[in-house]
């Protein structure tokens, strides 16, 4: 082995003098074997470059933010705490009409009627307007069918067209009321409100 | 790969756009930092953290008439000191097997040439994870193009020191690489 190849990695990274740099490289003209580990430590420094762009990039891929699984689990815990905490049944006005025992109580011409268990835990549904338009005791509209929410112990709001209610050009077309019944567990209807 | 396809795009801090120097620095050094920590073994965001903290070092040095001679060999040395304090990091990345991943070799001009460059990086892979910490530092330091007096900065040793270290760790890993 020459002499001068333990120079050829500090030649390659230039940290020779101009003259040490100057023998290697006149060396290198007439030695093949040196030529030959200069050109496999060259092959080794690049290789050793491209192996740290691989590792940059293999940890640099795109990726999901790392709170985007927690965020979207809070959402949807979130999403069904809403939906047992204000259980509400939307009930189209097109079901089957039938007589329901309902004793209604609309307010005339003070506050609704709040049984004293309501009334010592409100909802935010009493803070609504009890009746926003009254006229008379034929406002409690036609009782609709109870069949299947009977059994349940909170509010059930149904939309009722106001066609259903008054006469045509009494009120404005696609007024519609909102009925607000809460249904004690043994079935019986303790409070209806209507609501525009 | 070019600047402006680096992925680790980090937002221009508010001590980029202050001091001319720091700002020149940042953005001749972000990327060769960033290289040097994730391939210390630092995860990305640790490499990014320790970045940006070692600018705002670097500017507080600055501010309070630090000297400014060397200042990429300052550098290298805080975000190397930083990165070996997290020992388990450190050591995880010499301890998990290189598997390069299909982005990367989607990369190689046929799937031939893509094995045999699979092959070299597995190679060179495990002849680096033999080498000493020192050679291996030594190594990804010149890497990012450091002279050999920036190393022994970084590293605190001789300049005579690094280039032994330097010299033997390449050859030892030419020698493993180029059979």
């Amino acid at each position: 082995m020459c002499d001068l190849s333990q120079n050829l990695v500090a030649w390659l990274d230039g940290e020779l003098s101009p003259n040490e740099a100057a023998t290697v490289a006149r060396h290198l003209e007439s030695c093949a074997d040196c030529r030959g580990q200069r050109d496999a430590l060259r092959r080794t420094t690049g290789d050793l470059r491209s192996y740290c762009d691989f590792i940059l990039a293999a940890n640099s891929r795109p990726r999901v933010s790392r709170w985007a699984p927690a965020l979207a689990a809070a959402l949807l815990v979130a999403a069904i705490a809403l939906l047992l905490a204000h259980p509400r049944k939307r009930v189209s006005p097109s079901l089957p009409a039938a007589a329901i025992p309902v004793v209604a109580s609309i307010p005339s011409p003070g506050p609704p009627p709040v049984p004293a268990s309501m009334a010592a835990a409100p909802t935010h549904h009493s803070s609504h307007k009890a009746l926003t338009k009254r006229h008379g005791p034929s406002a409690v509209p036609p009782a609709t069918s109870a069949a299947s929410w009977t059994s349940l112990d909170t509010e059930v709001e149904i939309a009722i067209p106001a066609d259903a209610m008054f006469a045509p050009g009494v009120l404005p077309q696609g007024t519609r009321f909102l009925a607000e019944m809460r249904i004690a567990s043994d079935g019986t209807i303790r409070q209806v409100r209507l609501r525009q | 790969m070019s600047d402006d396809s680096f992925p680790l795009a980090l937002p221009l801090p508010r001590w980029a756009s202050g001091s001319s120097e720091v700002n020149t620095l940042y953005h001749e050094l972000r990327k060769p930092m960033l290289r040097y920590l994730v391939c210390l073994g630092l995860s990305e965001d640790e490499a990014q953290d320790v970045v940006h903290d070692a600018f705002l070092r670097l500017q507080r040095h600055l501010a309070s008439g630090g000297a400014q001679d060397n200042l990429r060999g300052w550098l290298f040395r805080v975000a190397h000191n930083a990165a070996r304090n997290r020992q388990s990091s450190y050591h995880r990345r010499f301890a998990e097997p290189l598997d390069p991943g299909a982005d990367f070799l989607a990369n190689q001009a046929s799937p031939e040439q893509a094995v045999l460059e699979k092959e070299r990086l597995r190679r060179l892979a495990a002849a680096l994870r033999e080498l000493s910490s020192s050679e291996r530092e030594c190594l990804l330091l010149r890497s990012e193009g450091l002279r050999y007096r920036e190393i022994a900065e970084v590293l605190g040793m001789a300049t005579s020191s690094v280039a032994d270290i330097v010299d033997r760790a390449i050859r030892k890993l030419a020698e493993k690489c180029n059979v």
